[in-house]
């Protein structure tokens, strides 16, 4: 019986390690992983990690920008990754100047993309910027990768 | 009894502990300057966000690495800092922007495939980096596992890209932002040496040509950097190299045509359709310009 106890105890820990391991897993250098082994045939060129908490009530959305130059002649791909234990949905935006060229979420629809493929025929810089839908608490990251 | 056997246990650990710091590879020198503690970025007026967005700006050196390969320009290993060299580099300043120029290298060669060349740099990589306590961004076991079969190129770039990515962001989030821009500014310089100096022939010299015309933007970022932080001297030296650098690129021009661009949904993800276009000016003169400054600036990183 005792030993019986133990065993359930024993399994019970390991479990719960590993499930915590899980969720702590999602956000950060793992998550980027994750999401790496979704590229495909893409080459990795950097990733963009972002983390907010809950937007207060009556305020903005945090948003947080990254500039990038992007080269004439080459078809990139932003990928964005969700942790799932956060309630925010990423969404990743593409900009050039003040202009929108795309965006990961479509207002209309209500639906997230998974990733934006660009070949870029004017290089130049442009700005990704990272924002969670209403705010939510979220953990994502972006990964600009090449195709090649 | 149990008291003796704890007794052989501290020996014997005792003797292993000697046993295995013997066997750790030779410690390498202190650093002769302070760099990392007297460079905070709440002394240089610029917040760390601002960092960070800025950095992210100079661009990886795959992208000019994989562009030379598919552009069929030959490998030059002549090109590369010696990796002996490392022995040269005593102070965080050195450090920094030499983790940089061999970071690029490493890239390089792995783009070409001489991954089985690479442990030298792939070693280089990860001393500078424990020297300037990031080392744990480096996993040398793993890369250097890897690094054994070419089947693992993307492997190993992943995995280093990460590494160099990771490093920023701490050395940003620690207030160490000047290891951070010091780190990308020889990466940059090591990438524009080897697209300056490697061997083109037409019909791809024009794009090798265009993609080096298009570092004017990466530049003008650069010094917008490095502005914040002059009042290191060290610093101010490779903002004002960088400002010899930009009279060459002064000659280069860029003009834009922007279009409205469109969105398509293609395969449950979107598609963007642009025709803008841009057009870099440059010719054999320019270039020979550029590179002869690069060198410059090069020569006196990796000396």
């Amino acid at each position: 019986m005792i030993k019986k106890f133990f065993y359930t105890l024993f399994f019970a820990s390991l479990f719960g390690l590993f499930f915590s391991y899980e969720l702590k897993a999602q956000c950060g250098s793992e998550l980027t992983d994750i999401c790496h082994a979704e590229l495909g045939d893409a080459r990795f060129i950097r990733d963009f990690p972002v983390q907010h908490s809950e937007a207060q009530s009556g305020s903005s959305p945090r948003v947080t920008r990254y500039n990038v130059v992007l080269n004439a002649g080459t078809t990139y791909r932003i990928f964005s990754c969700n942790d799932q234990t956060k309630p925010g949905k990423v969404i990743v935006s593409l900009y050039r100047g003040d202009q929108l060229i795309a965006t990961t979420y479509d207002v209309d629809s209500g639906r997230h993309f998974p990733y934006i493929e660009y070949p870029v025929s004017a290089s130049g810089q442009y700005s990704l910027t990272f924002m969670f839908k209403d705010g939510q608490e979220g953990c994502a990251v972006g990964i600009l990768s090449s195709v090649r | 009894m149990a008291k003796k056997n704890v007794i052989l246990l501290l020996l014997i650990s005792g003797v292993v502990s000697l046993f295995v710091m013997s066997c750790a590879p030779e410690k390498r020198e202190e650093a002769t300057d302070l760099l990392t503690d007297t460079m905070i970025t709440e002394d240089v007026g610029i917040t760390d966000e601002a960092v960070g967005e800025m950095i992210s700006s100079v661009p990886n050196p795959v992208e000019m690495s994989a562009l030379l390969q598919k552009s069929d320009v030959v490998y030059s290993q002549d090109l590369l800092n010696p990796d002996s060299n490392i022995d040269n580099y005593n102070t965080n300043f050195e450090r920094s922007l030499n983790l940089g120029v061999y970071g690029t290298d490493l890239v390089y060669m792995n783009i070409y495939d001489r991954t089985v060349s690479t442990l030298a740099y792939l070693r280089n990589v990860k001393d500078l980096a424990d020297d300037l306590r990031i080392g744990q961004f480096f996993d040398y076991e793993t890369l250097n596992r890897l690094s054994e079969s070419s089947r693992n190129v993307d492997s190993v770039l992943y995995i280093t890209n990460r590494g160099f990515d990771n490093m920023t962001r701490y050395l940003i989030d620690q207030n160490r932002s000047s290891i951070a821009i010091l780190v990308a500014y020889g990466t940059w310089i090591e990438s524009l040496y080897i697209s300056t100096n490697v061997q083109t022939k037409p019909p791809n010299k024009d794009l090798i040509y265009q993609r080096i015309g298009e570092q004017k933007i990466v530049l003008d970022n650069l010094l917008l950097l490095l502005s914040n932080f002059r009042n290191d001297p060290n610093i101010d030296e490779l903002f004002m190299d960088l400002m010899d650098l930009k009279k060459e690129f002064d000659n280069v021009s860029i003009t834009y045509v922007y279009k409205e661009p469109k969105m398509k949904e293609v395969d449950g993800s979107i598609v963007v359709v642009d025709k803008s276009r841009s057009e870099v000016n440059i010719n054999q003169e320019i270039v020979d310009g550029i590179a002869r400054q690069v060198n410059y600036i090069r020569n006196k990183i990796i000396k």
